[in-house]
């Protein structure tokens, strides 16, 4: 204990002592003229009355060892800085020199700092003859030190549940909160690596009576062990998670059945159950995001030269204050994993709006100008006579076809194509049955020929109105434009091919015909006969009647002449008498009907019922 | 295989049309032939339309499906027309005059009200989208287009008003023919395309 010190020889009995001590340990005599401290500037007598209270703390100091007492500059710049505090104002420059450089820096260096302040104070003190030995062991535990606090901030950073050295984060932050013992356990074991049977006793002399051996709950503990293995150190976090006090004794209950114990935190708290106010916390001010810091334990050695009382107070308070950043974080994660459950359970189910009933409003608006529509007609249709004489200018289509009919000789043949619906028989009758007269009255040949079904029995309609007494019988040609195609092909009559057609029997054939008179509501089949048909037929002429709705589709075919003349709607036959059967008072009163609803629906609240409009595209 | 048999089909057969087309003198009767495969094969899938109809409509009854009231009635019309059709012929005169006496006043309504529901959605349409680029337009063309079928305005004779009239009713013969073109052009596009057998429309 004594190898390395400087010793002094009592002048009475001749034996060793220690180079600082005042009296003889062995006879008792006074050595004090002997004492003296290497380097100490002599002052005059009165600063010859140094602090007593500083001494035990310097002597303290001195006879430890450096290898075995790894904050013992920090220890020692604090005890002289309680030792000045309490003594009063008086101290050594170089004890002021050391505070000022203390104030000065900060965190770790400022730990650093305090360590090589009592390097130096070491050095001043010790032999000349030791100081190199000690000066580089000094120099190694302060590098040592030093690495073990960038350590610990980098756990910081990225907290884990373990360290590189094994240290549990529940113990890290223990270790924070109680700095001095943290000191006391790395005293017990200078070796920083912690085995199961050190971390027991540490949980034991932390839990006091609340300590249940780890053996106990082996099972739960190997399971729960497992999984920070699978997820590669993922933090967990919801052990030491208590969102009240009741959270927390039922956390500290089911804490004991893992591995990870929030013993310390109860312990912590149980020291002053009332103190730690998570009843009282509140809404959290700070920021949930906010790491762990040792703000507040250097805080507690920012307050040590305050009474006992008040300081033990004041750690109490910083203690407390630190716990509450820790849980107040916890929680703000804590709400952040809670979030994202609820999300995650939501997530698939429909939105509440679309499950919500739907209460449309009634609108009669519209059922109620249809009505008005339709009686209004009706009336026009009733009252108002049908022939009245309304003078409309013929068309060129309509005055050719005229022309054309009238030039025909009675030794030509017709084929009358007829291809609509029974919705359309009424205004195609009335075009039509004028023309078959016409046919009729020159004595002309005409075969009528329908590509629908219905087209039997809409021309026995037909043939009525035009008042025919023996009308020729329709013939009705299955498969559309396949068999107008199929007719318009000529095939050789000598091959036996000719024997396979399946609709021969009575099926007129285009050459025997010289015109053909097309009787459709559709342009399609206008076309389908122009392109598919007259183009292998170019001796037949064409002509049309076509509804009103379709009559601008096939005037192109008009201009270019594949229609030699065409009648629609109410440009009928001219010097029929009629046009086309249409009712013209009630066709003008329609469209004056329909001004009025457009003018209305314009005018009338527009946009009342506008809906928001697609982000993108959008059906026009 | 399942994949390329209906595309050798279809291809051949489109060229063999095409071919027959170019080569009518010689090719002509063997195109008659094919026509009217094709004529016998949509006469078949007319029929399948119909079984599947009835069978569909057959479920829905037996099944006692909301609305099947309305199903009841079309297999009830769809037997009768067809017994009868089968008993008197469809040639009959009665037989006709009875199915054209049902027909035309029904399709006749159902054409009738196309005007109606026109003119409620187009107020709808209005009222909907508020005043744009679009509604304001159509409402204007709507409007010309039924005052000029009115024909009062024809009746003032005033020789540029007379142009002016030639060339608005001229305006939906140049959007008929550029829709010719525009079919003309897709159906040639169609037509290469089935044959190089990028557009499968007999596929699933």
């Amino acid at each position: 204990m004594t190898d390395g010190l400087n010793m002094q020889k009592c002048p009475k009995c001749g034996k060793d002592n220690l180079a600082h001590m005042t009296h003889c340990v062995h006879c008792g005599t006074a050595m004090e003229d002997l004492f003296h401290f290497d380097g100490q500037i002599e002052t005059p007598e009165s600063s010859n009355e140094e602090p007593i209270a500083a001494l035990p703390f310097i002597f303290d100091e001195m006879q430890s060892t450096p290898q075995s007492d790894d904050d013992s500059p920090s220890r020692d710049s604090s005890a002289e800085k309680k030792a000045t505090d309490e003594d009063g104002s008086q101290s050594p420059d170089w004890l002021e020199r050391v505070r000022e450089r203390v104030r000065a820096e900060d965190d770790a260096s400022g730990l650093l700092t305090k360590g090589l302040s009592a390097l130096q104070e070491r050095l001043e003190s010790d032999e000349k003859g030791d100081a190199e030995s000690q000066y580089q062991a000094w120099l190694d535990e302060i590098r040592e030190k030093a690495e073990r606090e960038k350590a610990k901030q980098a756990e910081r950073l990225q907290p884990s549940p373990l360290d590189e050295q094994g240290v549990p984060e529940w113990l890290r932050r223990i270790r924070a909160l109680h700095p001095d013992a943290d000191e006391g356990v790395e005293e017990l074991k200078t070796e920083d690596e912690w085995t199961e049977e050190e971390l027991e006793e540490l949980r034991r002399r932390e839990l006091g009576d609340d300590y249940v051996p780890n053996h106990m709950n082996e099972q739960t503990a190997e399971d729960d062990t497992d999984e920070p293995e699978e997820d590669d150190f993922e933090p967990d976090i919801e052990h030491n998670i208590p969102e009240d006090y009741e959270d927390l004794t039922t956390a500290e209950a089911q804490s004991r059945k893992s591995k990870v114990s929030p013993a310390p935190i109860d312990e912590a708290l149980d020291n002053s159950p009332e103190e730690t106010g998570f009843v009282m916390m509140g809404e959290p001010k700070l920021d949930p995001d906010e790491v762990f810091d040792t703000k507040a334990v250097e805080a507690l050695l920012a307050q040590s030269d305050q009474s006992p009382p008040a300081r033990k107070k004041a750690s109490r308070d910083a203690e407390k204050e630190a716990i509450l950043q820790d849980l107040v974080i916890l929680r703000g994660q804590h709400e952040k994993v809670a979030l994202l459950k609820a999300l995650i359970s939501e997530e698939g189910r429909p939105l509440p709006s679309s499950g919500e009933i739907k209460t449309k409003k009634r609108n009669h608006s519209r059922l109620i100008i249809g009505l008005a529509f339709i009686l209004v007609l009706l009336f026009s249709i009733i009252f108002i006579p049908k022939n009245m004489s309304h003078k409309t200018p013929i068309s060129v289509p309509q005055e050719r076809f005229t022309l054309h009919l009238d030039a025909m000789d009675a030794n030509k043949s017709l084929l009358l194509v007829m291809s609509y619906s029974a919705a359309s028989a009424t205004e195609l009758e009335a075009l039509t049955a004028p023309v078959i007269q016409a046919l009729e009255d020159k004595g002309l040949s005409w075969q009528a020929m329908t590509l629908r079904m219905d087209g039997l029995w809409l021309a026995e309609s037909l043939f009525e109105k035009a008042d025919l007494k023996n009308p020729p019988a329709p013939v009705f040609l299955s498969g559309g434009q396949y068999a107008m195609l199929n007719l318009a092909i000529k095939p050789d009559d000598q091959t036996e091919l000719e024997e396979q057609k399946v609709l021969k029997e009575g099926m007129p054939k285009f050459d025997d015909f010289d015109y053909v008179l097309l009787v459709t509501d559709s342009s399609l089949s206008v076309r389908g006969w122009l392109e598919q048909v007259a183009v292998n037929q170019p001796s037949i002429n064409t002509f049309a009647i076509i509804s009103q709705k379709e009559a601008v589709a096939i005037q192109p075919y008009f201009d270019s002449g594949q229609i030699l003349a065409y009648l629609s709607g109410m440009q009928g036959l001219a010097g029929a008498g009629s046009y086309a059967g249409i009712h013209q008072s009630v066709f003008h009163v329609g469209l004056i009907l329909m001004i009025l609803l457009l003018i209305l629906g314009f005018l009338l609240r527009p946009g009342s019922d506008e809906q928001p409009k697609p982000e993108t595209g959008g059906q026009a | 295989m399942k994949k390329i048999l209906p595309l050798i089909v279809a291809i051949s057969s489109a060229l063999f049309v095409i071919v027959g087309i170019f080569f009518k003198e010689s090719l002509s009767g063997w195109l008659s032939v094919v026509l009217n495969w094709a004529i016998v094969l949509s006469s078949v899938a007319l029929l399948v339309v119909l079984a599947r109809l009835l069978i569909t409509h057959i479920g829905y009854i037996t099944s006692g499906r909301q609305g099947f009231i309305y199903s009841l009635v079309a297999v009830f019309a769809f037997l009768f027309t067809l017994i009868a059709g089968f008993l008197a012929g469809i040639d009959n005169p009665a037989y006709l005059k009875w199915i054209a006496g049902i027909l035309r006043p029904l399709e006749t309504a159902l054409l009738g009200l196309v005007a109606i529901v026109m003119a409620s959605m187009s107020i709808k349409f209005l009222r909907e989208r508020g005043w744009n680029a679009l509604t304001i337009s159509f409402t204007i063309s709507a409007f010309i287009f039924l005052i000029l079928g009115l024909g009062l305005v024809q009746a003032i004779d005033y020789a540029p008003l007379k142009q002016v009239i030639r060339a608005i009713e001229g305006l939906p013969m140049i959007g008929a023919r550029g829709l010719l073109i525009g079919v003309a052009l897709g159906a040639i596009l169609m037509g290469m395309r089935v044959l190089i057998g990028a557009e499968r429309p007999y596929d699933d």
